[in-house]
């Protein structure tokens, strides 16, 4: 499903190029859950900006699902991360404006579905997240975990078939941590998505059953 | 879909509140201003018209370049005129002076206008009191005052009547009173605030004072140009020593509505820099708030919005938010026009194309003033967006 090949991206840092990834080479097939493990700033998120279509590398060939992403113009990378990837970020970055429902429709309204389509959606991503009842709050009214746990069912309304998060339990008590982990590993179950998780914290990582590190700009399986 | 986006948008412009009700004040002040300033040209310009339908369109004035060497100009010399210019149906002259006019211990500086009988009936002048001047008056002490003269010597029309008035330190005595007249800026004096002499008594007082003009009334179903042009012929041959100027109402109008015209251009353009200024101040807004998304915009790139749909976004706001300033400045600017006519005793009607200006003006300046900042949130970097803190 994914294939990295030769992938690089560096920084300018004044005169410099900060080499943080060096031709990652890297497969992940349909239905994988994978942890990528790693010291922050280890480069993690650079990774999964890029396998998300967030960033471009600066050198190296990305194929998602057979297509090569890295000749897509902007408006079809668009519409790749709207049906084929959902994110889920260490901050939740839920719209404080927007109820619940709201927040998970969000994807949905770029698909110019019918608001009452979008609603019916959201309502049963936000109860397969166990949240049906919260539909109407807004997210400072909501726990941690269970801002997360509208991100992640926002990630998911459009049924992608990736998944990717990045430290999605970094903001989290360990308690809150193990019930995202859990509604991953079942969504990863249940729904056979395909789940990239970055996390610097060992126990999340165990419970996947793939693990890599990444080190030094490139990667080592564990 | 465009129900849910002006939902987020009146929702995110709610967020904002304070700033974005301080950019549509900026606006509609705008609109209001522009509404205001071209409503009022318009009544000003209906009011001018109005004056002529008083005076009537078959009204023209002669004037001459250099009066001094025309000579005696007698009312019998307006009869002879007529004689030579088949289509003119009347011509009085009338003499010019200014003089003081004292009633008691009120004093006035008012225009002297010696006239004969036809005078009033041509300029169409009508008495609030007493009668109109005779040809039987001759050289007698009497006088006819304006409306608003009567007014400042301290009278009301009937009682002035028979009262004794100086007008240039020699008693008359007052014989009518003229009912307002509203043809003012038409005729070359205002008939309102002046003072009116029988002819021949005001040669005899004002010698030094030839005729000035001569007003007259085109004969029925006669082109004015016919007329114009008869009476520069005729000065031509008999009056070689000036030259006259004919101005038909017509003439008149085209002036006037030129300068009108113009008064509304200089008016609308003044109004239109403020709106200049409220659409500056509504990008100003959108900028600021455009920074203060950029997790908002990050993450909706992330989720799968396409630039023109940020684009799309941030566009609506602005227009939403000119749009609100629209309508209220088009309230605004209704209310003050009507408070302009009210206060200048003019007759109020709606300009219906300022209206739709005002607002479709506020939509192009939404749309155009919305662009850049709504370009810059869609050509945002997302990783950049979504790092950078709230």
């Amino acid at each position: 499903m994914i294939q990295l090949r030769q992938i690089c991206k560096s920084f300018p840092l004044g005169p410099l190029q900060i080499e943080v990834l060096k031709a990652i080479d890297l497969d992940i097939a349909a239905g994988e859950m994978v942890a990528i493990r790693g010291a922050s700033g280890g480069g993690k998120s650079t990774l999964l900006n890029i396998i998300g279509l967030l960033d471009a590398p600066t050198s190296g060939t990305y194929r998602l699902g057979g297509v090569d992403v890295l000749q897509a113009d902007d408006d079809h990378l668009s519409r790749l991360r709207n049906r084929q990837i959902g994110c889920v970020f260490q901050q939740f970055f839920l719209l404080p404006h927007l109820s619940a429902l709201d927040n998970v429709g969000l994807p949905l309204l770029y698909r110019n579905l019918p608001p009452a389509a979008i609603r019916i959606e959201a309502k049963k991503m936000l109860e397969r997240v166990g949240l049906g009842d919260r539909g109407a709050q807004l997210p400072n009214q909501l726990s941690g975990g269970q801002q997360q746990r509208v991100a992640i069912a926002r990630a998911l309304v459009g049924s992608p078939k990736l998944l990717i998060a990045d430290e999605p339990t970094g903001s989290l008590d360990s308690e809150a941590a193990q019930g995202i982990v859990d509604l991953l590993i079942s969504l990863n179950r249940a729904e056979h998505v395909t789940i990239l998780i970055a996390t610097h914290d060992a126990d999340v990582a165990g419970q996947c059953r793939r693990q890599l590190t990444l080190a030094n700009g490139l990667t080592f399986s564990s | 879909m465009i129900k849910r986006l002006a939902r987020e948008a009146v929702l995110s412009l709610w967020l904002v509140r304070q700033r974005a009700s301080l950019a549509v004040v900026g606006i509609a002040i705008g609109i209001a201003s522009v509404i205001a300033m071209v409503t009022a040209g318009k009544i000003v310009e209906r009011e001018t018209l109005r004056q002529f339908e008083t005076v009537g369109m078959d009204y023209f004035v002669v004037t001459f370049a250099d009066t001094k060497k025309l000579g005696r100009l007698e009312p019998a010399d307006a009869d002879a005129f007529l004689l030579g210019l088949p289509s003119v149906q009347s011509l009085v002259p009338y003499v010019g002076a200014v003089a003081q006019v004292q009633a008691g211990r009120r004093l006035a500086e008012a225009p002297v206008l010696g006239v004969e009988e036809r005078f009033t009936s041509v300029n169409r002048l009508e008495m609030a009191a007493g009668r109109s001047l005779h040809s039987l008056d001759q050289t007698s002490a009497f006088c006819v005052l304006g409306a608003e003269l009567v007014t400042t010597l301290g009278y009301a029309p009937v009682e002035a009547v028979g009262q004794a008035v100086r007008v240039g330190g020699v008693n008359h005595t007052v014989v009518g009173v003229l009912a307002p007249n509203s043809g003012g800026s038409v005729t070359p004096f205002n008939v309102n605030r002046a003072v009116l002499l029988p002819f021949a008594k005001a040669r005899r007082s004002f010698p030094a004072n030839p005729p000035v003009a001569l007003f007259g009334r085109v004969g029925p179903k006669v082109d004015p140009r016919t007329v114009t042009e008869e009476i520069a012929t005729y000065f031509r041959r008999f009056h070689r020593e000036t030259q006259a100027s004919v101005a038909t109402a017509e003439q008149l109008i085209a002036k006037l509505e030129d300068q009108t015209r113009l008064f509304t251009l200089m008016l609308g353009a003044i109004a239109a820099i403020s709106l200049m200024v409220g659409g500056v101040g509504v990008m100003n807004m959108m900028l600021v708030s455009v920074a203060e998304r950029r997790v908002e915009i990050g993450l909706r790139r992330a989720l799968g919005a396409e630039r023109r749909h940020v684009q799309q976004q941030f566009v609506l706001e602005a227009l939403m938010l000119c749009l609100v300033g629209g309508l209220a400045g088009t309230v605004m600017g209704i209310g003050a026009a009507w408070g302009i006519a009210h206060f200048a005793k003019w007759e109020f009607r709606l300009h219906v194309p300022a209206v739709l200006l005002g607002v479709g003006v506020s939509c192009a300046i939404g749309i155009f003033f919305g662009f850049y900042p709504a370009y810059q949130a869609a050509r945002m970097d997302i990783i950049a967006a979504l790092r950078s803190r709230r």
